[in-house]
């Protein structure tokens, strides 16, 4: 934590099995590559960071351009770039180690991908070696359907199997799990992966999404299509976790589109244990997790709210039959 | 409840299509291309070029007003822009980008360029040209050899003084540019070094203006890919190449 940030219990959040020192979280693909940048993030006073989605092997991703920025959001189809588990081990190692040296309490979500579930597996179990504070299961990238070997993450069915095998090599690490909103029904994807011993769902990844080059006639991404980020969908994100915790019995990772303190909030409200933060950071830089907390504090202090826990849910009331 | 805090609105970074309205030979495999549109750039600061039949790639601003850019046949895309670009053709950008960028110091400077490194350093030459004229700046040019020497008259026809070394003695000083710096320097100390070329020679540069305690302001180059500080492809030692830079006070 930084100096200004100690003593800020107000904005401690329980999740699964320990506190965040804060609700918000560096969201996964979003300058998490290195050990040294994230421990950056870190020191801004998150109350965890998420690292970027590794798979088995490594992988460059797709050719540029990858990303764009619109009127409302990003649109992005960087395609997992990775540098593969065995490099990512080393890396959540070290970051591990900086934030002990920076006596730093944010706690280590490590990401991960596989092309089936084989993979998933594999990857799980060598990315728990390194001991993650929580482990991220990623079967929603919307930029790489065309080479999953199976379905994940649109059936309740696919994502109960995969969950299931996932937790048997996860150990003792809780494992939370990254749902698609490109689905038809969300809840009950959510639901499949909780009886299979999901510890918490994050909501929501990316919405596929495309931008054409009106000079050209051409999509920009070279991947043709992409996932859309930032303020354009927090209205989907927002209601899926709304939807999705008042469903479950596990805490939910709010995420989509939050840019300020009321987007944290509004998240919170949804039934949000916790709030990713990600393309945010391409309008306000890094600083923007420190600017929410320094928000939600002086907030919290103004409406004399001694835990931003007692706000989680607090739009649930007007609807007890969702 | 009340509003917190004013949202900002959000900067669009999509292609633009600019018209190329010149090309300039600068030597056998590299050209300039010059557009019709004017940037607001400051030196050290990059692009990211496209074209939708190839690819997408940062590019320094060799010129912001008119834009314009200089590309070196190295590689796929850079052969397509050198061979395939014709006048009237259109070609896309997004950017400016890069927040780390060449600040003029007061007091004897040093430029030394490596290869493409010529390129921000003409964007800071121009830059220096204007604010004090060129009298306290000293520009080394380096390169393998004479053939491969970029914007030698670029510098000269401004007026600065421009010194050159070529690693097979074909043109001026027989050595790399770095040698040449350290002779120079050992002669006469100076304010800042400024620097942008191929990594083991900025590598170089950083140890031995450490070792002499002279400033640097250096250009690095990392694989992008966002050009905007979100995707942290371009992460070196926790800095992002494309926002916190590309120019930084050492080697990282």
């Amino acid at each position: 934590m930084t100096k200004k940030m100690q003593g800020k219990n107000r904005l401690k959040m329980k999740f699964i099995n320990r506190y965040l020192e804060s609700p918000l979280i560096l969201a996964s693909g979003i300058l998490g590559t290195e050990a040294k940048l994230m421990a950056r993030v870190a020191a801004t006073g998150v109350g965890a960071v998420t690292t970027k989605s590794c798979g088995l092997e490594p992988r460059s991703g797709h050719q540029n351009p990858t990303v764009i920025a619109f009127e409302h959001g990003l649109l992005n189809a960087v395609g997992l770039s990775n540098p593969g588990v065995e490099a990512q081990v080393t890396e959540i190692k070290k970051l591990k180690k900086l934030l002990k040296e920076q006596q730093l309490k944010t706690k280590v979500i490590a990401s991960f991908f596989g092309f089936s579930s084989q993979e998933f597996i594999q990857v799980a179990s060598l990315l728990a070696k390194a001991k993650p504070d929580y482990l991220e299961m990623n079967p929603s990238c919307p930029n790489v359907a065309s080479e999953n070997k199976e379905c994940f993450s649109d059936t309740p069915s696919g994502i109960y199997e995969l969950t299931k095998a996932v937790k048997k090599v996860a150990g003792d690490i809780p494992l939370i799990v990254k749902l698609s909103p490109n689905v038809a029904d969300i809840v009950s994807i959510a639901k499949a992966a909780c009886e299979a011993g999901a510890d918490a769902i994050c909501a929501i990844n990316t919405l596929l999404g495309m931008a054409i080059d009106l000079e050209s006639g051409r999509p920009i991404l070279t991947n043709k299509m992409g996932g859309v980020s930032g303020p354009a969908i927090k209205p989907v994100a927002v209601r899926c976790v709304y939807q999705i915790s008042q469903a479950v019995d596990v805490p939910v990772i709010g995420l989509g589109g939050v840019s300020n303190a009321d987007d944290a909030l509004e998240m919170i409200y949804a039934g949000a244990s916790a709030v990713g933060v990600g393309s945010a950071v391409y309008q306000n830089g890094i600083e923007v997790f420190s600017n929410i907390n320094d928000e939600l504090d002086s907030w919290l202090i103004d409406k004399k709210i001694k835990s931003i826990g007692k706000l989680r849910g607090k739009a649930w009331s007007s609807d007890k039959n969702v | 409840m009340t509003k917190m805090c004013n949202k900002t609105n959000h900067p669009v970074s999509k292609p633009i299509a600019v018209a190329v309205k010149e090309i300039i030979q600068e030597n056998y495999r590299t050209v300039t291309i010059v557009t019709d549109v004017r940037l607001d750039a400051k030196p050290g600061q990059f692009v990211m070029v496209w074209h939708p039949d190839k690819a997408e790639k940062p590019f320094s601003i060799t010129t912001a007003s008119p834009f314009s850019f200089t590309v070196q046949d190295v590689g796929e895309f850079s052969h397509f822009l050198v061979h395939k670009i014709k006048l009237g053709d259109k070609i896309w950008y997004r950017g400016p980008f890069g927040d780390g960028v060449y600040q003029v110091v007061k007091g004897r400077k040093i430029l030394v360029a490596g290869g493409c490194g010529c390129v921000p350093l003409h964007a800071l030459a121009k830059t220096i040209f204007k604010q004090e004229g060129t009298k306290n700046t000293l520009i080394i040019v380096g390169a393998r050899n004479s053939k491969e020497l970029l914007f030698v008259e670029r510098f000269r026809s401004l007026g600065f003084r421009v010194e050159v070394a070529t690693d097979d003695g074909s043109m001026g000083f027989c050595g790399n540019g770095v040698e040449l710096l350290v002779k120079h320097l050992s002669e006469k100390s100076a304010s800042c070094v400024y620097s942008c070329g191929p990594s083991p020679m900025l590598k170089a540069l950083a140890k031995q203006c450490h070792q002499l305690n002279v400033p640097i302001q250096v250009s690095l180059e990392e694989i992008m890919k966002c050009g905007f500080g979100v995707c942290g492809s371009c992460a070196k030692q926790g800095r992002l190449v494309c926002k916190d830079g590309p120019v930084f006070d050492r080697w990282l």
